[in-house]
């Protein structure tokens, strides 16, 4: 009760919390972090810059350099050692006390028994051990001070003063000398002390409290009391008080109390127990703070509304958790960041591709196809913007919203992004993309075609071999819509890109064109996109139909370009596009060659490597058949099939037509021609009911439908 | 201090205090409620409050004053307690480019958390230091007036217009009360708490709880 004699104070707490077997079983250890920290300037070292002359000022130790750079070593040394917890405020203060009463090295090593063992979590980023001893006193008031608890429950008020009880160990608001008192109890009996000490306080003062009548006169009641909290034993107080404040009780008085009135009921176990119990209410707390302040900072960047954004956030989160938790080998990039308190809310949770991946092939209507690989390395590749090999909430956020529910231009634009650098490096042309494929997507690549040539209801065992699928939503209306409704859709959405909205008109204007290999590869990625879908016959033919409408515009624009034949061709380049646009109603009539000319794409779009997987008799006469008709087609746009030719064979492919190029309003407008097409871009994507679903095959990972994704998610 | 235990207010009103660690503000608040200024401070943890009844234009005002906490990684603490004042001051410091720097991200926090027709100030402390001024007072006006906000320049070293920035506050949130209050007549009594506390006190006897025991 009387406290411990100066002199042996710090000798005493060194034995009582452990620290002194730290400090023997490291010796020099703190001396090099000193070394090691010497000039660095970090976010911790200027806060505690700060904060040093504003640790314990009115005493004279650090009125002086010596008590300064003492505490700034300690505090610096610390951040150092430990950056999840950098620099907290309250830690200068209790190391200021630590320093008046134990030498540098056993200060930093009293500070480390502090922070990492007496009071866990305590000072970190989201001081999260604060709140949840807030949480345990709370649980302690309702049972113990019930008529307290009854008049304070709803405002949390008194657990929000306490806080500063608990982050200073009262140094911050006792008189001195009678906090010292107790810290002696706290490094004797453990973080109890502080429990019995905050409800014998309350309890003397609850016949006032309960008279209150605002949080404000709380406050002052308890500030006052704790103030006047004496220590009779220490004749001249070692600071003086800045104003006056009557005495309300000695210090051993209100040990002893403490000790009295709960020394029996509240145990160390007990304060265990109840942390446990409050650390994932705060913890989960915490959390939706966070998903609100990261949406707030969305607010406007997205397509997507709060709700959805929420939903897409927490699977993100998951994700991020999830994978740190599961991955052995390298850590996700983001985990060894230091702490920034400046960095947006939306950053604080960055994504490698691995992680991304799973997210994006789960998530993005644009990855549902046979092979959605390839769509998620670009995407990816454009959203890092900053070559980091992460990318963030926001940029994620914006990826899915504008193919979820952007309008038909938007969505079109990112697609075509998607295929020009830097999405698509000059490295990966080279390169068939079909080379980094894994092998178990070829074989459901055949398997898909598999089921086309046999014409079994596809979703059947589309949903066995593509789990990812799932999740997009395939309402019925998307199917054969009335021809009139389409084309007048069309009409709209030609208007609109002819005189569309000015971001749109900017955004065009500054998209690079695209060259013939950039196009191919753009291709691909549509026809993987579609394979699969209900439609996929219809789908395959209005793919070939715009290719060639495309390339044809290309060639022409190449002609214009090398100056051979210049005006007269942007003529031509309309009238084929009318004629075109004429011609397709007539091939949608006849059912045979609709069934034939859409498969043509394949050979195109799958040059030379791909057919060795095909080799299943159906699908090769269905190739076959294919050929015969891209033959004759080829008669009718002859010039066109030459093109068309050249970029089948590989030969020809890794010599790329230099001066062949579009450009995003070509590509747009020769798009629209399609209604198949365009209610494949057009249809909307219910962004929450997809992360439901995958949320849901994710909790039971029942059977080998979800292995693929599976996979993703938890990576080996 | 001012206030007796049996002495009419009118008004009681709630005002945080918020910005950057160090920009002044615990010392802001000593200075205006107990005249009294000090080179360091203890820094705040969590939160503090100070108590101060004024008179503004012929009404009693009892101002509660809360201190926070600047420290990022308390921000989210002290966020229940932004609601129901009827004032937020932020605060920066005109020699610290950082600290003001800061102040957006203060507005839109406070913006989010108090209510629609909180009284919001921008105030430039430390106007004393002139030869470290990094913050010119055109440049705090003018982002003080995007904001729609007003703005005022105090030293609490000096005692230069602490008290003239608490009076106009005051003065500011006694219209905004009125307003409210006028628009939300009807409706008014099954209002939240915080506005129950702001509205006019009519008998005195209530006020001996009120007032137990401030200083």
């Amino acid at each position: 009760m009387r406290g411990l004699p100066d002199s042996l104070r710090g000798e005493m707490w060194m034995v009582y919390s452990g620290a002194i077997n730290e400090m023997a079983t490291n010796p020099g250890y703190y001396k090099s972090l000193i070394e090691q920290t010497q000039g660095k300037t970090t976010i911790a070292t200027d806060e505690i810059e700060r904060d040093l002359h504003r640790s314990l000022p009115e005493h004279k130790a650090f009125q002086s350099n010596l008590g300064i750079d003492a505490l700034r070593r300690v505090l610096t040394a610390y951040a150092f050692r430990n950056p999840h917890i950098g620099y907290c405020q309250a830690m200068n203060i209790v190391t200021s006390v630590l320093l008046l009463f134990a030498n540098e090295e056993e200060a930093f090593w009293l500070l480390v028994a502090l922070c990492e063992r007496m009071l866990p979590d305590y000072y970190n980023t989201k001081v999260v051990g604060a709140l949840v001893d807030q949480g345990v006193l709370e649980e302690l008031i309702s049972e113990h001070l019930p008529h307290l608890h009854g008049h304070y429950s709803t405002t949390g008020l008194l657990s929000m003063i306490a806080l500063s009880w608990f982050l200073t160990m009262f140094l911050s608001v006792m008189p001195f000398e009678s906090a010292v008192n107790i810290l002696d109890c706290f490094f004797c009996d453990g973080a109890k002390v502080i429990f019995q000490i905050a409800l014998a306080i309350l309890d003397a003062c609850s016949d006032k409290l309960a008279r209150c009548k605002d949080d404000g006169e709380a406050i002052s009641v308890l500030t006052q009391y704790v103030d006047g909290v004496t220590n009779a034993d220490v004749a001249e107080p070692i600071l003086k008080a800045t104003k006056s404040v009557e005495t309300s009780i000695d210090v051993s008085l209100l040990i002893n109390d403490a000790y009295l009135k709960f020394g029996d009921v509240i145990t160390n176990e007990l304060i265990d127990r109840l942390r446990l119990r409050q650390r994932l209410s705060v913890v989960q707390g915490i959390e939706e703070t966070t998903m609100k302040n990261v949406i707030r900072s969305l607010d406007g960047e997205t397509c997507f509304d709060i709700d959805e954004l929420s939903a897409l956030f927490t699977l993100y989160k998951e994700e991020y958790q999830a994978s740190i938790y599961w991955r052995t080998g390298e850590k996700p990039a983001d985990i060894t960041q230091e702490y920034n308190p400046n960095r947006p809310y939306y950053d604080l949770y960055r994504v490698d591709f691995t992680q991304f991946k799973a997210l994006f092939l789960a998530l993005c209507p644009w990855a549902q196809g046979v092979a959605p690989e390839p769509v998620c390395v670009k995407a990816f590749k454009l959203l890092d913007e900053s070559n980091q090999n992460t990318v963030n909430f926001k940029q994620f956020a914006w990826c899915i919203g504008v193919t979820c529910k952007s309008d038909l231009a938007d969505k079109l634009l990112l697609f075509y992004k998607l295929h020009l650098p830097p999405a698509l490096p000059d490295s990966e042309m080279d390169n068939s993309t079909e080379a980094s494929e894994p092998d178990p997507k070829d074989a459901d690549g055949t398997e898909a075609i598999e089921n086309l040539a046999s014409s079994k209801p596809i979703s059947v065992s589309h949903s066995k071999s593509f789990p990812t699928s799932i999740a997009q939503p395939r309402s019925k209306h998307n199917s054969p819509a009335s021809g009139s409704f389409r084309a007048s859709s069309i009409e709209m959405y030609k208007q609109r890109s002819l005189d569309s909205s000015d971001m749109c008109r900017t955004d065009v204007v500054n998209v690079a064109h695209m060259n013939q290999v950039q196009f191919i590869q753009m291709w691909k990625t549509l026809y993987d996109m579609c394979t699969g879908s209900p439609d996929e016959q219809q789908l395959y033919h209005s793919i070939s139909t715009v290719a060639t409408l495309l390339l044809q515009i290309g060639e022409v624009g190449k002609q214009y370009k090398s100056g051979l034949n210049s005006p007269h061709n942007a003529t031509e380049v309309e009238s084929l596009e009318t004629r075109k646009a004429n011609s397709s109603p007539d091939t949608h009539a006849k059912g045979d060659s609709v069934h034939s000319s859409s498969q043509k794409a394949d050979p195109l779009l799958h040059p030379a490597d791909s057919q060795g997987e095909e080799t299943d008799p159906e699908s090769e006469e269905v190739v076959r058949e294919l050929e015969r008709c891209y033959m004759k087609e080829d008669v009718a746009v002859d010039d066109t099939a030459d093109t068309l030719k050249g970029s089948t064979s590989p030969s020809k492919e890794s010599q790329p037509d230099p001066n062949w190029s579009v450009n995003f309003e070509q590509f747009l407008a020769s798009m629209l021609t399609e209604p198949h097409l365009v209610a494949i871009f057009e249809k909307d994507t219910d962004i929450i009911k997809v992360a439901e679903n995958y949320r849901h095959r994710r909790l039971k990972p029942s059977n080998d439908d979800n292995g693929v994704t599976t996979n993703s998610i938890f990576n080996k | 201090m001012e206030s007796s235990s049996n002495e009419h207010i009118d008004y009681v009103f709630k005002v945080v205090l918020i910005g950057d660690c160090g920009v002044g503000k615990s010392s802001l608040l000593l200075r205006y409620s107990d005249d009294f200024f000090q080179e360091s401070y203890l820094c705040t943890i969590g939160v503090d409050l100070r108590i101060r009844t004024i008179s503004v234009d012929d009404k009693r005002v009892k101002l509660q004053m809360w201190d926070t906490a600047g420290q990022e990684r308390f921000k989210t603490l002290c966020g229940h307690y932004y609601r129901g004042a009827e004032a937020i001051i932020i605060v920066f410091d005109v020699t610290s480019e950082n600290s003001f720097s800061n102040v957006l991200r203060w507005y839109e926090e406070a913006r989010q958390l108090s209510r629609q027709d909180t009284v919001l100030v921008l105030l430039g402390n430390k106007s004393d230091m002139a030869d470290s001024r990094a913050v010119s007072t055109e440049r705090a006006q003018s982002l003080a007036a995007s904001l729609n906000i007003a703005y005022f320049e105090s030293s609490a070293k000096l005692c230069d217009n602490v008290k003239e920035t608490f009076t106009a506050t005051t003065r500011k949130m006694m219209e905004a009360y009125q307003k409210h209050h006028r628009a939300h007549l009807p409706d008014d009594l099954t209002n939240s708490k915080s506005l129950h506390m702001s509205q006019p006190i009519k008998s005195s006897t209530s006020l001996n709880c009120f007032d137990c025991s401030i200083m």
